[in-house]
């Protein structure tokens, strides 16, 4: 008995958490010109015209989430290791500061970046308002807690004997780092990468305030901008390519490396 | 000329001394071992021979050239630790290949090293694996040759079987002198497990609070032990407490008798002279079990009760309350016959199987 209603409900929340997605590759192949559901007829024509400024959107959308999952990558690493390692006043006041973006909202958090970047651009003379790099550094903001966060649960079972073993064998604290500390955070580096990757994917607010002209706009941003006009199939072609890649990229991880690894704890 | 010399080394940590005063010298080739109880300061002192700890007094001396400022990669000792600490994204190969890498050797000439290492610890077949397809034993093998193949001045072993089973243990503790005998390589072990220390060293240092209470081939501490600590920790003893009544001829006997029973007078063959005893010292007499009979038939004697009786295959182990209320225990070979359960009898020993120990607390 108790099986029959764990399974249903588990059913139940496979259903909700997928039928959008189900409803968004379906809409896709409808022929009407208007959103129906379920489509009366068949067609490929909305995947043929997919218009070119959601393509370019794409194509940024993936540049900037590049950028923000290396550059995420590198700080959250090091700060990481800071805070897992360091003995110093504050420590914790600048643990809890370094997750702090989970926890704003981030149209708070696109608005406050909005003025910051404003002011910082006239100090530094660095023009990055409107550019990709400038988007890239709003989402690296939002992204660092999430590779902290997976770095420093991978350090959590990190054996420090092995630096010891290291040094014992004659390696010098720059060797062991990139001989034995790093390759063996990798998982751990890797899965904030990917969640850092997947925040800038997904972000809305902050690319709208950082982004300026067509060629720093994400798709995010091109498809929230077109369906305040129209609201076509057209849409739903685009989102279902994501779905698509998104699909392609689990089952690539899924066979190289496993999605529990990934997604888990960030250990090895 | 000695390997490594400790010259008054002592280490604290907020007021709590784990290593007060230690000086030892272990000479070429020699196997050394640092045995005593958990807290004993024997990783300690291991640590900073390692260089992963400074002393905070005296100095530590490797072939004669003072080490004790040199940071760990440069003291050119190789550790093999408790918990194995391979390297797990790298190959068993890898991993003994490492110590090479640093000191620039590559190519063809590491390759021929990393194999014979691999050989001389039984694991050339497995030089592909990675360390956590290996079963633990062989895991510490793999740490053993990867400490090794930099042919160290020194090696280190902190408590290697320590998370073993007996079987394995008593397998790799031959392996490990084999090697260590092999290779002419100076070692220096750390253990808490006396039979481990006796079995494997040329000499063994007993420490206790920091300190180092006996430091003797294994043999001597065995049949000598310096104190009480030093005559429970290695092995088993029979403790009575004495009085010294009469010395004889320049220190080589004497005459002693219970503090609690005047009339139980006992003979004490005296082997070394390092402690001159007078009339009238109180001490401690102690006789290991194997070395006390029943039956009447040695010099010393003291009345007994059987309380209790264990079989260990080769030998019975009975545990008898002697006439003063105190605790004896006795090794009797399977074979012989045995009073039953809480029967009266006699226990003798001779002179030559005992020794004379000083009280804790004088």
């Amino acid at each position: 008995m108790l099986t029959i209603l764990n399974r249903a409900v588990i059913a139940l929340v496979f259903a909700f958490l997928l039928l959008p997605l189900i409803f968004v590759v379906v809409s896709s192949f409808g022929a009407s010109p208007m959103l129906a559901f379920p489509p009366t007829s068949f067609t490929f024509d909305w995947y043929r015209n997919i218009p070119a400024a959601f393509l370019s959107g794409l194509k940024v959308s993936l540049i900037v989430a590049l950028w923000t999952a290396l550059i995420a990558a590198i700080v959250g690493t090091c700060a990481a290791l800071a805070l897992s390692r360091g003995r110093f006043r504050g420590i914790r006041v600048v643990g809890v500061f370094c997750l702090a973006p989970l926890m704003v909202p981030s149209l708070v958090l696109a608005v406050a970046l909005y003025q910051f970047t404003g002011v910082l651009w006239d100090w530094t003379g660095l023009e990055l308002g409107g550019t990709v790099m400038g988007v890239v550094l709003g989402h690296t903001a939002v992204a660092i807690p999430y590779v902290v966060r997976a770095v420093m649960a991978g350090h959590a079972h990190f054996d420090r004997t092995l630096e010891e073993a290291a040094l014992n064998l004659g390696a010098n604290w720059r060797q062991t780092l990139i001989y034995v500390t790093l390759p063996v955070l990798v998982p751990g580096i890797m899965s904030g990468a990917v969640f850092a990757f997947l925040v800038s994917f997904d972000d809305l607010p902050i690319a709208l305030f950082m982004g300026g002209d067509a060629s720093s706009t994400t798709m995010p941003v091109k498809i929230y901008t077109s369906i305040e006009y129209s609201l076509k199939p057209d849409i739903m072609a685009i989102s279902a390519l994501v779905i698509y890649g998104s699909l392609a990229l689990m089952v690539l991880l899924e066979r190289t490396l496993g999605l529990e690894k990934f997604f888990g704890s960030g250990r090895a | 000329m000695s390997e490594v010399r400790l010259e008054h080394v002592s280490r604290t940590y907020d007021r709590v001394t784990a290593v007060d005063d230690v000086s030892l010298t272990v000479a070429e080739g020699q196997f050394l071992t640092l045995l005593g109880p958990s807290g004993c300061g024997k990783t300690t002192t291991l640590r900073m021979i390692a260089g992963f700890l400074q002393p905070t007094a005296g100095t530590i001396y490797i072939k004669g050239e003072d080490v004790t400022r040199v940071s760990a990669n440069r003291r050119d000792t190789g550790m093999v630790f408790q918990t194995y600490a391979l390297f797990p994204h790298m190959s068993v190969a890898a991993n003994v290949a490492f110590g090479l890498k640093m000191r620039g050797i590559r190519g063809e000439a590491a390759a021929v090293r990393v194999r014979d290492a691999l050989r001389v610890v039984q694991l050339e077949s497995m030089a592909d694996r990675l360390p956590r397809q290996l079963s633990g034993g062989q895991q510490q093998r793999v740490a053993l040759a990867r400490a090794v193949v930099i042919r160290p001045q020194v090696l280190l072993m902190d408590e290697p079987l320590g998370s073993l089973d007996l079987k394995l243990r008593q397998e790799l503790q031959i392996q490990i002198r084999s090697v260590q005998q092999e290779l002419g390589i100076t070692a220096i072990y750390v253990t808490h497990d006396q039979g481990e220390a006796l079995s494997m060293s040329d000499r063994v240092a007993v420490m206790r609070n920091g300190r180092v209470e006996q430091l003797d081939q294994p043999d001597r501490l065995y049949s000598r032990p310096v104190n009480a600590f030093v005559a429970n920790f290695v092995g088993r003893t029979n403790l009575l407490a004495v009085e010294v009544i009469e010395v004889f001829a320049a220190q080589s006997s004497c005459k002693v008798r219970s503090t609690d029973a005047p009339d139980l007078a006992f003979s004490v063959a005296i082997a070394d002279a390092d402690r001159a005893w007078r009339p009238g010292d109180r001490c401690l007499l102690g006789f290991r079990p194997e070395n006390g009979v029943l039956g009447s038939t040695a010099e010393n004697r003291i009345g007994a009760r059987v309380r209790d009786v264990r079989y260990f295959g080769a030998t019975r182990s009975v545990a008898l309350t002697n006439a003063l209320g105190g605790s004896l225990d006795i090794d009797v070979p399977s074979g012989n016959p045995i009073p039953a359960r809480g029967e009266s009898t006699e226990i003798s020993w001779r002179p030559n199987g005992c020794f004379l120990l000083p009280r804790e607390d004088s």
